[in-house]
C-alpha cells in the first residue's frame, strides 16, 4: 500500500500539511487589499439594512444593533490591517538616542500588532456573520421566526459568501500561504 | 431563427473537448513543474516570483542551477508526473494540436449550422438579465432560459467568454512563450506584457478553466444531470438510463486514455519521444522554422542576472584552461567538411566581424532572461570549412560531463547537442565568446557556447569544444538529437 501511495503521489496528495506548502504567494499588498474588500462589502450589507434595506421592514431592536457592531467591527478591523500598511511612518534618527529607540521598537512593534489584530478581528466577524446568518436560517433568532428557511435572499447569500472568502483568505495567510502587509516574503535564493 | 438543439456534432466534439481539455490540464501542470516559479518580469529573477508551487527553497552559500529546482508532481495531477518534462511536453503540444483542429471544426460548425446564436449574445439587455439571473442563483433558485434558448443569460455569457475568449486566450499567450515567435515577432511578446507575463496569463488561463468546469459541473448537478447528459448523448431528453450508461462509459474511456498516457510515458519514453515527436516535429517544422530572429532589445532592457541550466565542467583541464583565460583552448570544428580547421579563442575574435545581439533567453524550463551575446556568426565559420553536399546536421560536443558535473540530471556521459544545418545559416546563430560586454562566464559556457535564438535554451550548447558536420545522428548517443533528447526525452526541434 505504502508503495502505491508513493508511486503515485496519492500519500502527498492526501497529506493537507504537506499538500498546502506546494502553494506560496508573494503578494502582500494584493493580499491586504483583498481582505479589505470582503469586510468593507460585509459592513456596507450591514449598513445598507441598518438605513432600511432589510429583507424585513421591522425588526427587533438587538439585531439593529448587531448590525451596526458587525459594521463597526469590520470596518475597525480595516482600519488595524490599513494601519500596519505603513512601517515606513517610524523615521531614522531618532533611533540613534536610547530612550527614542525605545520608542520606536514599540511604534514598529505596536503597528504589526495591528496588523494582526485587523486580521483576527475581520475574521471574528466574519465568523460571527456567517454564524448569525445560519442561525436565523434554522434554528431562528429571538423574534425573527419569519426568516427561518428564509435562503431566498441574494444579498444574504452574498454577505456570508464575502464573509467565507475573507476566512479563507486569513486562512491562507495563517498557513503561510499567502503574506499580509507589512510582512514580506524572505525569497532570496 | 436555427433551432439550438443538440446536434451530433456538439455532443461528439464537446466529449473530444472533455478529453483535450484535461490531458491539457495534466501535461500543463508537468512543464509547470519543471520551474514551479511564476514572475511577471523577463528576466525571472530569483526571489521576484509571485507564487511558487514547491516546498523547495535554494541554497544561498553555492551555486544551483534552475536543475535543481524542478519538482516531482504526482501523476493524479501531472501527465505523466515524477518531474518528466520532456514527456509532459510531448503531451501538451499533441493535444494542443488536437485541440486547436477540434477548435476550428467547431467554430465552423457553429457558424454554418446558426448554432452561434446559443453562445453569442446580439443585446445589449444580455448584461441586466444576466446579473438578475445571478441574484436569482444566489437566492438558490434556477433562473428561466432564454426564450427559445437552451442557456439562461449568464451562462450564455460564461460559454461566449470560455469559447471565444478563454481558449483563444490559452492558445495566444502559449504562442507568445515559444522562442520562434518570440524571436520573430518581438512585439507580440510585449503584447502579453513580456514572456513571463504570457506564462503568468497562460497560468490564470488554467485556474480558469478549472473554475469554469468545476461551476459547468455544478450547474449540470443543479439543472439536472440526467435530463443534461441524455441531450450530451442522445440529444434529446429519452432513455435517461442509457444515457447515463453511456456517459460512464465515455468518461471511462477518458480516464483510461489518461492511465494508458501516464503508464506508457513512464513506462516506454523513448516510444512516446518517437510516436509523438514525429507528427509535433512536423508541425514545429511547417509554422515555426522559417520564423527567424529579428530581436535587438535595448540595453536598459538586460537582465541584472542570468539564470543558468546546467554545471560548467569539473575537471581539472578545464580549471587549467580557465585560470588561463582559456588560452590553450582550441575549437576542432570536422567531420563532413572540406577543410576541417581548428580554431583558438582568438582566431575566432579576429574572424569577420564581431556580431553582437540583445535577445531574449528562453529556458525550456520556462523561465527566461535578457541578454547581450557577442561572438562570430556561425554562417562564417560554417563559409570557411564549406561542408560537404551529404552534411545536414552539426554536432556540438562540449567538455561537460553531466554525471560528473550536474547530480540532478537523469543520465551521464559527455553533453552534446545536434542542429540542422539550415540553422547555421540563421542571422543570429551565434558562436558567442561574449555576454553582457565581457568575456563568457565560465557558468554561461566559457570560452564558447552556441546561440540560436529561435530554438529554446537547452539546444544553444555550452562550454563547446568540438563541432562536427554530420549527415544523420542516428548513430550518436541514443540517436535521438541531442544529449536532452537521448536521456530526458526532450524534442530535437525546439522552436517551442
Amino acid at each position: 500500500m505504502s508503495t502505491v501511495l508513493r508511486w503515485t503521489g496519492l500519500g502527498k496528495l492526501l497529506s493537507f500539511y504537506r499538500f498546502y506548502r506546494y502553494f506560496s504567494f508573494n503578494g502582500p499588498r494584493l493580499t491586504t487589499a483583498l481582505g479589505i474588500v470582503p469586510l468593507l462589502g460585509i459592513a456596507a450589507i450591514r449598513l445598507y439594512w441598518l438605513a432600511g434595506g432589510f429583507l424585513l421592514p421591522a425588526y427587533p431592536a438587538y439585531l439593529a444593533a448587531y448590525f451596526a457592531l458587525l459594521a463597526t467591527a469590520a470596518l475597525l478591523a480595516v482600519v488595524g490591517m490599513v494601519l500596519g500598511r505603513r512601517p515606513g511612518l517610524v523615521q531614522t534618527g531618532w533611533a540613534r538616542i536610547g530612550w527614542t529607540r525605545i520608542g520606536w521598537a514599540r511604534i514598529g512593534w505596536a503597528r504589526i500588532g495591528w496588523t494582526q489584530i485587523g486580521w483576527t478581528l475581520g475574521s471574528l466577524v466574519s465568523a460571527a456573520s456567517i454564524a448569525m446568518y445560519l442561525a436565523s436560517r434554522t434554528v431562528g433568532l429571538p423574534g425573527l421566526p419569519q426568516l427561518v428557511g428564509r435562503w431566498d435572499y441574494a444579498l444574504g447569500t452574498f454577505a456570508i459568501a464575502l464573509a467565507a472568502l475573507f476566512v479563507a483568505l486569513h486562512f491562507s495567510v495563517l498557513t503561510g500561504m499567502t503574506v499580509a502587509y507589512p510582512h514580506r516574503r524572505q525569497w532570496h535564493d | 431563427m436555427v433551432q439550438l438543439d443538440y446536434p451530433a456534432w456538439l455532443r461528439i466534439e464537446h466529449w473530444v473537448n472533455v478529453l483535450f481539455v484535461t490531458l491539457l490540464i495534466r501535461s500543463g501542470i508537468e512543464i509547470l513543474g519543471t520551474h514551479p516559479k511564476l514572475y511577471w518580469r523577463n528576466d525571472s529573477k530569483p526571489g521576484t516570483e509571485w507564487a511558487r508551487f514547491t516546498r523547495k527553497t535554494m541554497p544561498t552559500d553555492k551555486l544551483y542551477d534552475t536543475l535543481d529546482e524542478e519538482e516531482s508532481y504526482s501523476s493524479i495531477v501531472s501527465l505523466p508526473g515524477h518531474k518528466n518534462l520532456g514527456m509532459g511536453r510531448h503531451w501538451h503540444f499533441i493535444t494542443v494540436m488536437g485541440w486547436i483542429l477540434t477548435g476550428i471544426a467547431y467554430y465552423t460548425l457553429l457558424f454554418v449550422t446558426g448554432q452561434w446564436h446559443r453562445y453569442i449574445p446580439y443585446s445589449w439587455s444580455i448584461f441586466p438579465q444576466a446579473w438578475n439571473d445571478i441574484l436569482t442563483y444566489l437566492s438558490f433558485k434556477l433562473p428561466s432560459p432564454l426564450p427559445g434558448e437552451p442557456l439562461d443569460a449568464i451562462q450564455k455569457l460564461t460559454y461566449a467568454s470560455v469559447i471565444f475568449i478563454l481558449a483563444p486566450l490559452e492558445i495566444l499567450t502559449g504562442a507568445a512563450q515559444s522562442p520562434a515567435v518570440e524571436a520573430r515577432f518581438p512585439w507580440y511578446v510585449r503584447l502579453w506584457g513580456g514572456r513571463q507575463g504570457a506564462r503568468s496569463l497562460h497560468f490564470f488561463g488554467l485556474l480558469a478553466f478549472l473554475g469554469f468546469i468545476a461551476v459547468h459541473l455544478m450547474m449540470v448537478g443543479l439543472w439536472g444531470w440526467p435530463q443534461l447528459n441524455a441531450l450530451m448523448i442522445f440529444g434529446h431528453v429519452r432513455h435517461l438510463g442509457w444515457a447515463l450508461a453511456a456517459s460512464l462509459v465515455i468518461i471511462a474511456a477518458i480516464v483510461l486514455v489518461h492511465v494508458a498516457a501516464t503508464v506508457w510515458s513512464l513506462r516506454s519514453p523513448r516510444t512516446v519521444q518517437r510516436a509523438l515527436g514525429f507528427v509535433i516535429s512536423r508541425g514545429r517544422r511547417l509554422f515555426l522554422r522559417p520564423l527567424a530572429s529579428r530581436q535587438s532589445y535595448s540595453s536598459s532592457q538586460l537582465s541584472a542576472e542570468h539564470r543558468v541550466n546546467g554545471k560548467p565542467p569539473d575537471s581539472d583541464d578545464y580549471k587549467v584552461m580557465a585560470v588561463h583565460n582559456f588560452i590553450d583552448w582550441k575549437l576542432e570544428v570536422g567531420g563532413l567538411v572540406e577543410n576541417p580547421m581548428t580554431f583558438t579563442l582568438a582566431d575566432l575574435r579576429e574572424l569577420g566581424e564581431r556580431q553582437t545581439q540583445r535577445v531574449l533567453h528562453n529556458c525550456v524550463q520556462g523561465w527566461s532572461s535578457i541578454g547581450e551575446w557577442g561572438g562570430v556568426p556561425f554562417r562564417d565559420v560554417v563559409d570557411i570549412v564549406k561542408p560537404l553536399p551529404q552534411a545536414r546536421h552539426v554536432c556540438f560536443l562540449t567538455m561537460q560531463d553531466t554525471g560528473r558535473d550536474e547530480p540532478s540530471a537523469n543520465g551521464s556521459g559527455q553533453f552534446y547537442e545536434i542542429i540542422d544545418l539550415q540553422l547555421a545559416y540563421y542571422p543570429q546563430c551565434l558562436l558567442a565568446y561574449e555576454m553582457n560586454g565581457r568575456p563568457l562566464p565560465i557558468k554561461h559556457g566559457a570560452p564558447l557556447r552556441l546561440r540560436i535564438e529561435n530554438q529554446v535554451g537547452f539546444k544553444m550548447a555550452k562550454w563547446i569544444e568540438r563541432i562536427e558536420f554530420i549527415s544523420g545522428y542516428q548513430g550518436i548517443g541514443e540517436g535521438m538529437g541531442g544529449w536532452r533528447e537521448d536521456n530526458v526525452y526532450y524534442d530535437k526541434d525546439v522552436e517551442i
